[in-house]
């Protein structure tokens, strides 16, 4: 079995496994929640950011209920660096601390809070396009030419001492900050 | 085969041994060192594509986990300096293609299924290395790699490369052996040359020149000692001949001269016997002559005083009578001492002629005419019977005529006489015959004269005789080969023993002792 062309099927056969052979498209918010904690992998926090080797890896997913959702299904008996995932359901009101993969939808507004917090260690992942102004989002995703892709904003990472794989750089679409 | 040609042979084993240890060694190494090339070619290549496959499986773990084969292919795309690489490509999880590259003028092979998510294998020409791409331990694909594999080609240069150097080490080979072969065959071939002429010329004095310091040099060292040896031993062997040459003819002389005087001896001890033979013939024919001749005027003596006692007796004074008498009892004694005389000679000049005889029959007879000759006499007998012999019959009766009347006559005092005949134990293998008697016998002290003749042992008035009878019976025993000798004590008889020899026996031995 092969398929060259249908550059989202792998997705679908993550998702879904074996079990059905169904194969539907995977929606933008899907692709989006396998981002999430896919980013995981490619990303080092400081020690500090976790109680210890076993602590689980916290994502939290500001009001979008759909993304949360297909997270919810994609980190059941996953791990990422020998650490369980959690799914945090936020909203724009609750606190971030502990918080190690942030998504904020494009419609909500959290941007004083995430000023409060700027030096925690924590992946800030939007999809809203890139502002000039305080504060940054370390990832930015957006669909260019029909693909789902992101951009990496290096700055904003050292900031809050998270040290992204170059691998992960090497698929960005653009990385801004210093050396880049 | 000439020694030349012999020592061309020790070079060609020489050759042939270092040729072929050579090439056995080459061969031994090229063999092992195929079999590890082979397997550490396809190590390297393993390792080599394995690597490149796990740094390109990780580089382009994020391209699979963030769906971008763009940045997949890029990456596969480096693989395009390595022109060994035929094709390289990224499957998803799921199996499915994700990213390709293939080397320029490359068909895709229609490649086989496989199942494993890592490994390698080999099809003809080509390698397929496959290694499992994982994130975070979460499977997300697999990075295949398809190389040229080039082992035959390889080989096929390592042969090559082996023939260049075996034909190089041969040369080599067989320049140090040439090398090696005058230095082994040069001083051989010296030697060879001076064992020729040690040979042809027999000149022990010769010797080799020692050219090294090694085994051969000690063979040329053990050559000359031997040479040495061999010069002194001929020499010692030349003297010795001399010696004995000279020994030899000091022998042949002495034994000449031992010859001339043998047969100058012979001639003498023949001529001797035939003067003897003369003297003795001629003694015997006196004493025959002398015996034959002196009974005529015995006769005449005798003949004439009887015919005077008998004309005249009446008219003689008693006196005379006696003394006529004692005439005639003379003259009678002479004639029989005249017959034993003769008797005596007859034996020793008569030829031995034997027959088988019945020595029993014999006894008999004798012992009758004994007992005619004085019928007042007892006298038993006792003859063994049937006792045979090979001897002369005449001689023999001779013989046992003297022995049978000698018992007879030393048995007249004896009260129950007893005379008797028979076979005793044998001496020397030689039947021994015996006459026995219980007579007046003698002392053995005497026994040596016994046998000489005209020796009497008894008063000749008590037992009157002419001392010949034993000297006879001796002699005929003797010319039989036998023996004769008595037994005997005084007053207690006597036994005379006596053996006959074999047929055609030489005289007895014993008998010259005598």
């Amino acid at each position: 079995m092969r398929w060259r062309a249908f550059s989202l099927l792998p997705w679908l056969a993550l998702l879904l496994g074996s079990m059905t052979g169904v194969t539907a498209p995977l929606s933008e918010n899907q692709l989006k929640a396998a981002f999430l904690y896919k980013f995981g992998s490619y990303v080092e926090w400081p020690p500090e950011a976790f109680a210890n080797r076993h602590s689980p890896l916290v994502i939290g997913v500001v009001t979008d209920v759909e993304v949360a959702n297909a997270l919810q299904q994609l980190i059941h008996a996953r791990r990422v660096d020998e650490r369980p995932l959690r799914l945090l359901r936020l909203s724009e009101q609750d606190d971030f601390s502990g918080v190690h993969i942030l998504y904020v939808p494009h419609n909500a507004d959290v941007e004083f809070r995430l000023a409060r917090t700027a030096s925690e260690p924590m992946l800030t992942v939007t999809d809203k396009p890139q502002s000039e102004l305080r504060p940054y989002y370390a990832i930015h995703f957006m669909i260019d030419s029909n693909r789902l892709r992101f951009d990496v904003d290096l700055d904003e990472a050292r900031q809050r001492r998270l040290r992204v794989d170059a691998r992960l750089l090497a698929i960005a679409r653009r990385v801004h900050g210093a050396g880049a | 085969m000439s020694p030349l040609a012999r020592l061309r042979s020790v070079r060609t084993k020489l050759l042939a041994g270092v040729m072929l240890s050579i090439i056995a060694s080459m061969l031994t190494a090229a063999v092992l060192l195929q079999l590890y090339e082979v397997r550490s070619y396809h190590h390297a290549i393993v390792a080599d594509l394995g690597g490149k496959a796990e740094l390109l499986g990780r580089a382009s773990a994020p391209a699979l986990d963030f769906n971008d084969p763009k940045l997949a292919r890029e990456n596969l795309a480096l693989l395009s300096g390595r022109p060994r690489i035929r094709r390289a490509a990224l499957y998803q999880a799921d199996g499915s293609l994700f990213a390709e590259y293939q080397r320029e003028g490359v068909h895709a092979i229609a490649e086989p299924e496989r199942n494993a998510l890592s490994g390698d294998w080999v099809a003809g020409d080509v390698i397929y290395v496959r290694r499992a791409i994982e994130v975070d331990g979460e499977h997300v694909g697999s990075i295949e790699i398809e190389a040229d594999y080039r082992l035959r080609e390889r080989l096929l240069d390592y042969l090559g490369i082996l023939g260049l150097v075996l034909l190089v080490a041969i040369g080599m080979a067989w320049f140090a052996s040439f090398w090696l072969q005058n230095q082994i065959t040069m001083p051989i071939q010296a030697m060879s040359d001076v064992a020729q002429r040690v040979i042809r010329q027999r000149d022990f004095s010769l010797r080799a020149t020692k050219t090294a310091d090694d085994e051969i040099g000690y063979l040329v060292d053990a050559f000359n000692g031997m040479l040495h040896e061999v010069e002194e031993r001929n020499a010692a062997l030349a003297a010795a001949n001399q010696r004995l040459l000279q020994e030899i003819d000091e022998r042949r002389a002495a034994e000449e001269q031992v010859r001339r005087l043998n047969e100058s001896l012979e001639v003498k001890v023949s001529l001797r016997t035939v003067q003897l033979e003369a003297a003795n013939r001629e003694l015997e024919a006196f004493s025959y002559s002398v015996s034959h001749d002196l009974r005529a005027p015995l006769r005449a003596i005798d003949g004439f005083s009887q015919a005077v006692l008998e004309d005249f007796g009446s008219s003689l004074e008693p006196q005379a009578r006696e003394y006529l008498e004692r005439v005639r009892l003379a003259t009678q004694r002479m004639g029989q001492l005249i017959d034993d005389l003769l008797n005596l000679a007859r034996v020793s000049r008569a030829e031995l002629v034997r027959g088988p005889i019945n020595i029993s029959a014999m006894v008999q007879e004798i012992a009758a005419e004994l007992g005619q000759r004085d019928p007042k006499r007892q006298v038993r007998w006792q003859i063994a019977a049937d006792v045979t012999a090979d001897a002369d019959a005449r001689l023999l009766r001779i013989a046992l005529e003297n022995l049978l009347s000698n018992a007879w006559k030393f048995t007249a005092n004896t009260a129950d006489a007893c005379i008797e005949f028979g076979i005793a134990p044998s001496v020397d293998g030689n039947e021994t015959y015996f006459v026995r008697d219980n007579g007046v016998g003698f002392e053995m002290s005497y026994a040596h004269k016994l046998f000489a003749p005209f020796q009497r042992l008894h008063d000749a008035r008590e037992f009157p005789g002419t001392g010949i009878g034993l000297a006879t019976t001796q002699r005929v025993i003797r010319k039989h080969g036998g023996l004769i000798w008595a037994q005997a004590a005084t007053g207690k008889g006597a036994t005379f023993y006596f053996t006959l020899g074999a047929k055609d026996h030489a005289q007895h031995p014993l008998d010259t002792a005598d």
